[in-house]
């Protein structure tokens, strides 16, 4: 009995032991910035949102991550910028990506930047394109806006004129 | 002012020609959603453009044959006045956006670009539309030289009140005889430097690999920003977006540039290059910018956080000319100051934002000219103590020439700067009341003083309602240096004196 026991409580610690340091990789942007020191040149995955631009830099690209509590700079290799299809902005959803790579406090190399040098991208989600469809209420409040503004203008003409 | 029926007649009839003035920049934004497609954002703008067209008209005609003349006092309670109905119609657009919490956090947004503080609490920032990203900087851009003077360029020329207008927005440089025509020189100054601007950022977004015509809104919107001290930037991560030295230096030009007094620039636009070495504010902001700079330099030695030259310039430095001309641009993230700068870092960069930059110009905050006097009346005062008792000391002071330093200029120097410090310490206790500590409050509360901008990351839209409203009154307080503000306060419990007295039939 106590032999079966001492092998499962193994096996539980093991499996812990394995699984804990894969779910603490798991970061955000705010933890990263607010626990900079602890995380500094820590290799990390961060997954989030590639928005804005990607700005080619020689052979090294920069491009800026954000998930739902910040955005971070990523410096890395041209080859793996460019798996990159799509970045957010208004009309669309950037890709979603994971990357790997060293946070770090102050790049040296990147004039003391708090940023990810990044190794590699992987996309888990291609981006899409974001649809503003124009509300039909507010065509109708831009209509009766437009007759009034119009109607008052001529008030206003008229006690001039007057 | 009597508060009579005369009164108000003027004061609507200004105000609607204010907010007509404004109103129609807003084409600004639509010709740009006409030009990207951007046609939900479209609606929104034309909704509000006739909006304010609306209450423009409506109230000009409230005004329409007042009789009287247009007095001082009229024009500094219509600049104040102007600011609050303007912060209410402009925040329309922000609010159909769809990127505000509530209309409370639009309105936030439009007072901080109004008074180039550059404080946001717009949501999503990177997927707002080039429209609306517009309209924000071009608010900022106006806010930077005044509503009231372009009201005042374009659309109002005569009466004695004009003067009281112009005062009344913190400005009292009459760069020409006229106030019309230095209003109108004001926007010419401004309009050059923008096209300059706009042209140098853009080569400079495409070095750095942005697309061209991405390059040039970001050229555009960023200059707008810098030129007026504001802070705004298109993207969440303000200036560290473009990860760039070159980006970074060349908004500091421009920034230091527009935290310049207007009369220094028409003096250089003059020929008068001798004045930038000689005036008074220049003297006073790179004596205190160098102070400062030294003591932050020295405490990241020890910190040990940056360890070369490049590094100690576009992560300190930055930071602190950003502040000391009340910029607000960043290039590097809100909790940094808390975590990286440490207790005495926060005090020098608050000293730094306070100051300020220069009187009558786009920038926020005590200004450099006032420490100056303070400064030079301290040393007389020395002099005088050390001298024999019948010695005359005359201090004297260059600012467009020599100018002898009068008890009542050192007197309302210092009536302001203790109005700034009030403001200042009102602030610090309402941050710490909303459950922030010390240092996030003695930063955030000196950001909003100097209509600066940088944040340690107090300000976001989980901050308590009226905290919020607490600063709106304290941005526009120091932006328009409290004197016309005062004016409509004063003026407002006047009205309401009088009315109870009615109420109650007799005089209070």
């Amino acid at each position: 009995m106590w032999k079966v026991i001492w092998k499962a409580a193994i096996v539980i610690l093991l499996f812990l032991g394995i699984t804990l340091p894969c779910l603490a990789q798991e970061y955000t942007v705010a933890a990263l910035i607010e626990e900079s020191k602890k995380w500094d040149g820590q290799a990390i995955t961060l997954e989030g949102e590639v928005i804005g631009d990607i700005m080619f830099r020689k052979n090294m690209a920069w491009f800026n991550i954000s998930d739902e509590t910040g955005a971070i700079g990523v410096w890395i290799d041209t080859s793996e910028a460019k798996k990159i299809n799509l970045t957010g902005n208004y009309r669309h959803h950037g890709d979603n990506v994971k990357i790997s790579g060293i946070f770090h406090r102050a790049l040296k190399e990147q004039g003391g930047e708090m940023a990810i040098a990044g190794e590699s991208i992987e996309i888990y989600t291609s981006g899409k394109e974001i649809i503003h469809p124009i509300q039909t209420i507010r065509l109708a409040i831009l209509g009766i806006m437009t007759i009034l503004t119009f109607i008052i203008y001529l008030i206003k003409l008229k006690i001039f004129n007057h | 002012m009597q508060n009579s029926k005369d009164d108000l007649k003027i004061l609507a009839y200004y105000m609607g020609k204010i907010v007509i003035g404004v109103g129609l920049l807003l084409i600004v934004p639509i010709i740009t959603g006409i030009v990207v497609k951007e046609l939900s954002a479209l609606v929104d703008f034309i909704i509000s453009f006739l909006l304010f067209m609306i209450v423009g008209l409506v109230l000009e005609m409230m005004g329409q044959g007042f009789r009287g003349t247009f007095r001082w006092i009229h024009g500094l309670v219509i600049s104040a006045l102007s600011w609050i109905i303007l912060m209410f119609l402009s925040a329309l657009p922000y609010w159909l956006s769809g990127h505000f919490l509530s209309y409370l956090d639009a309105m936030f947004d439009v007072m901080s670009g109004f008074t180039t503080t550059g404080l946001a609490l717009i949501q999503n920032l990177d997927h707002v539309s080039i429209t609306l990203n517009m309209w924000r900087h071009v608010l900022t851009f106006v806010g930077g030289q005044g509503m009231v003077v372009l009201a005042l360029s374009f659309l109002i020329t005569k009466g004695t009140g004009t003067l009281g207008m112009y005062v009344g927005e913190a400005k009292d440089e009459k760069l020409l005889p006229n106030v019309t025509d230095t209003a109108k020189a004001i926007w010419f100054i401004s309009l050059i430097y923008l096209i300059i601007g706009t042209i140098v950022l853009t080569f400079a977004g495409i070095q750095i690999g942005l697309r061209p015509s991405k390059s040039f809104l970001h050229g555009l919107w960023v200059f707008m920003a810098a030129w007026s001290t504001g802070g705004f930037a298109p993207q969440s991560q303000n200036i560290l977006y473009y990860h760039s030295t070159l980006y970074e230096t060349i908004t500091i030009i421009f920034f230091v540039i527009g935290s310049f007094n207007f009369a220094l620039h028409h003096a250089i636009w003059k020929g008068n290059k001798k004045e930038i070495y000689k005036n008074i504010e220049i003297i006073s902001f790179i004596s205190t910018l160098i102070i400062i700079t030294t003591i932050a330099v020295e405490l990241f030695k020890s910190y040990g956080l940056y360890n070369d030259t490049i590094s100690i310039f576009r992560r300190v430095f930055y930071q602190i000319i950003s502040a000391h001309t009340t910029t607000g641009f960043m290039t590097i993230y809100a909790r940094q100051f808390l975590y990286d700068w440490g207790g005495i870092g926060i005090v020098v960069i608050s000293i730094a934002m306070l100051i300020g930059g220069s009187a009558s110009s786009t920038a926020g905050g005590i200004k450099g000219i006032r420490i100056g006097f303070l400064i030079k009346a301290l040393l007389q005062n020395m002099k005088k103590a050390a001298s024999p008792e019948k010695r005359v000391y005359v201090e004297k002071y260059h600012f467009n020439g020599k100018n002898v330093l009068s008890d009542d200029i050192i007197k309302n120097a210092l009536l302001i700067i203790v109005l700034y410090f009030i403001t200042f310490i009102v602030g610090v206790i309402a941050t710490l009341f909303s459950g922030y500590n010390l240092e996030e409050s003695f930063f955030e509360a000196a950001s909003i003083t100097g209509n600066v901008g940088l944040s340690i990351g107090v300000t976001s839209t989980s901050m308590p309602s009226g905290l919020k409203v607490t600063y709106i009154i304290m941005m526009w307080l120091a932006r328009l240096e409290f004197i016309s503000a005062f004016a409509f306060i004063w003026t407002i419990l006047n009205g309401v004196r009088k009315t109870c007295g009615k109420l109650f039939g007799r005089q209070l």
